[in-house]
């Protein structure tokens, strides 16, 4: 009686481990409550949240989850000393005070993304979804989006996504192609103002779409900045060991390495470099992996010197960005990250759009959308200048920074007027930390 | 570069030989794939992490502790679920392995979050140059474990009563009951080993590598290729082709192509079960 009662224990744990991370306390998920309208005339909006749920991302799933029940508190709840978007007062008041609900979706692969997000449009009736997508998750989630007319709000940076002709589709931070031109802006920046010297560039990149089509346009800007390429690797974000990766970078010696990688395969680059006292002049990742909660609680000091572009940052000097930030540590205990933040934020802008159309109808939000979400410059943790998406659904006024890892934090090192640090270039080598 | 390349490619080889053995070891016995040995070397993982967490034990210290305990868990495992499916059809044989990498992973993820852990003060780090390489210690430790595990699985298979009723009943289940042996004993028993095997990998493996409850999956395949190399059943036969796994990974990925590196491990494969269906010690 009692192994099967065990065994009746393991496999509850199979069950509950599909929803791990579901678990934190606060806001309902997955098949929640009934009775909520997408109209927004019931008590209740829905917003789909996708997350993964299993996997590597599983960690970054936790972080955008939590950050959005801060938000929906501060939307549903009275915090008058908070200067956030609907801190003042209870619920949005275009909508008769309705409160937000966040509904979770499971987002671990671009086939679970397409059915959870129809399962979000169909049975929980969501306004819109947002959350931590890949480009290749947007574009499947899109598909039911599309048919059932929802908004989707995804970070996912692949131009592909706003040149595919969605109606419904909207990226408020830049995509690839910003990104990468500010990093070879900077590069020339470096050379002019500081004599850097630098000449050679090796790009490595995982193999899905998010790392193949950033090194495509990382390898046509290359010769326009007149930088030679030693090197082109492409890798399996799921890949037991990159020796080789490492050893052909290290025999090819190029000024800077530009890494497009995922969360576990950018730390197993870390300690593979370091392993094989390894360290170019300068270490330029691309987001995603180098953007996680986890790069920096693992590496520590060893993250020192490795550069990144990013869409926020902590010392944004901007109150609203301070108070995000804190309230995310008191949560958690460790640093929001760019990435979660804006994954989270995408949430705020869908009850934004909703509120200022005042009503969920998708053609309505939409027309919001091109004309300007208002949001206060002040309560919003980006600063951006406004949320205005153009045919294609991009933000106008979208735009990128630069941040080093030094001592352990994070620090913003262009653009000039946003910097808070000068870089450190060329990097120290491992021996000489 | 060559005897770098050389050494690394061995390091490579001792990791996929550790996953491998313990898949070799379950087969050649108990006729059951182990899907669930990657996971097996998580739980060891995190074990590590805590008794380094809260005893502060190097990792190299916690070894035994991991081994006897994922030795229990095993055991446990087998009792619980493996046994009952033993008496069931051949497909819930085959799959409940499968199943328990799902429970595996899942639960972990429930425990302890989907964080990525690392272990962050090692009694070796750092490297040697010894002229013609640089030799990682944090690898030597992999190597050497690898090494030692291979040997005692020998010694104690050819030269224990236990190991050699273990062996009898892989040859012929039945012919060993008659002449005494407790064949449910020796697979209780080899499931337990297997896990063993696991829990000192993936003892080691906190030494190079930051681990997160997924991070089994990703080394299985190679697993389970390195056995289909050496032979299935053959623990020796796993081990060498786990070198060979490390070796074309790291050769043709360092002097060929990254993009080439998977594509050359699954062409020697196919090439080696075409000729050698069995692999390479395969009985």
């Amino acid at each position: 009686m009692k192994k099967k009662l065990l065994a009746a224990l393991l496999s509850a744990i199979v069950v509950m481990g599909s929803t791990a991370g579901c678990g934190q306390k606060g806001t309902q998920s997955g098949g929640g409550s009934t009775g909520a309208s997408a109209g927004g005339n019931g008590k209740t909006i829905k917003i789909g949240l996708m997350v993964p749920l299993t996997g590597t991302g599983v960690q970054a799933g936790q972080e955008v989850k939590a950050l959005a029940e801060i938000f929906a508190d501060i939307i549903n709840n009275d915090h008058p000393d908070l200067n956030l978007p609907f801190a003042k007062g209870e619920g949005l008041p275009n909508l008769g005070g309705a409160k937000v609900e966040f509904v979770t979706g499971d987002l671990s692969s671009p086939d679970i993304a397409m059915s959870e997000a129809e399962r979000l449009i169909t049975q929980q009736n969501v306004i819109g979804l947002c959350g931590n997508f890949a480009s290749a998750s947007t574009k499947t989630a899109m598909v039911p989006a599309e048919k059932y007319h929802r908004i989707v709000l995804s970070e996912g940076t692949s131009n592909t996504l706003t040149q595919a002709g969605y109606q419904y589709y909207g990226r408020a931070f830049p995509g690839d192609n910003d990104f990468v031109k500010d990093t070879f802006d900077y590069l020339d920046q470096l050379n002019k103002t500081k004599n850097a010297g630098i000449k050679t560039v090796a790009l490595v990149s995982e193999d899905s779409e998010f790392g193949t089509y950033i090194a495509g346009l990382e390898r046509t800007e290359i010769p326009k900045h007149g930088f030679k390429q030693v090197e082109d690797i492409y890798y399996s974000a799921s890949a037991t060991n990159v020796t080789s990766e490492v050893l052909r970078l290290k025999n090819a010696n190029p000024d800077v390495v530009i890494m497009s990688s995922y969360a576990a395969d950018a730390l197993l680059f870390m300690s593979t470099y370091k392993e094989m006292n390894y360290f170019p002049k300068m270490l330029f990742g691309q987001r995603g992996g180098f953007m996680t909660s986890d790069f920096l609680k693992n590496l520590g000091s060893d993250s020192d010197y490795v550069m990144t572009t990013a869409r926020w940052n902590t010392d944004i000097n901007n109150e609203a960005s301070k108070t995000v930030a804190k309230l995310f540590y008191d949560k958690m205990g460790f640093p929001l990250s760019g990435d979660v933040l804006n994954s989270a934020w995408d949430g705020v802008l869908l009850a934004a759009i909703a509120n200022q159309a005042g009503s969920t109808d998708a053609d309505a939000m939409r027309k919001v959308m091109s004309e300007g979400i208002k949001i206060d410059k002040a309560e919003d943790p980006f600063a951006l200048e406004g949320y205005k998406f153009d045919e294609s659904g991009q933000n106008v006024y979208g735009k990128a920074i630069i941040l080093q890892y030094m001592n352990k934090s994070l620090k913003t090192i262009y653009p000039q007027a946003a910097s808070t640090a000068e870089a450190a270039y060329p990097a120290k080598g491992w021996n000489e930390r | 570069m060559f005897a770098q390349v050389l050494y690394e490619g061995l390091t490579m080889g001792t990791i996929y030989a550790l996953l491998a053995m313990g898949i070799a070891l379950v087969w050649g016995v108990m006729n059951i794939l182990s899907f669930s040995q990657g996971e097996f070397m998580m739980v060891a993982m995190y074990i590590t992490f805590f008794i380094n967490k809260f005893m502060n034990w190097d990792p190299l210290m916690a070894m035994p502790v991991v081994i006897i305990v994922m030795f229990l868990l095993g055991l446990l495992i087998y009792n619980l679920i493996i046994a009952r499916a033993l008496r069931g059809p051949i497909l819930g044989q085959r799959l409940i392995t499968f199943a328990l990498s799902l429970v595996l992973v899942n639960g972990v993820t429930l425990l302890v979050g989907g964080q990525t852990k690392s272990i962050p003060h090692l009694l070796f780090s750092g490297d040697m140059n010894l002229g013609f390489i640089t030799a990682s210690k944090q690898k030597l430790v992999l190597i050497i474990t690898s090494l030692a595990v291979t040997g005692l699985l020998f010694f104690f298979m050819n030269w224990t009563k236990i190991g050699k009723a273990i062996r009898a009943t892989s040859q012929d289940k039945e012919a060993a009951g008659l002449v005494g042996i407790n064949t449910q004993v020796a697979y209780m028993v080899t499931f337990g080993l297997c896990a063993a095997i696991a829990g000192a990998g993936g003892c080691a493996m906190t030494y190079y590598y930051y681990f997160m409850p997924s991070i089994g999956t990703n080394f299985m395949i190679f697993g389970f290729i390195a056995v289909c190399l050496g032979g299935f059943g053959s623990i020796g036969g796993a081990f060498i082709g786990g070198l060979i796994m490390g070796m074309i990974d790291v050769f043709t990925g360092t002097y060929l192509s990254v993009a080439f590196k998977y594509l050359a491990v699954s062409v020697i494969f196919m090439l080696i079960v075409s000729f050698r269906p069995k692999g390479l010690f395969g009985r």
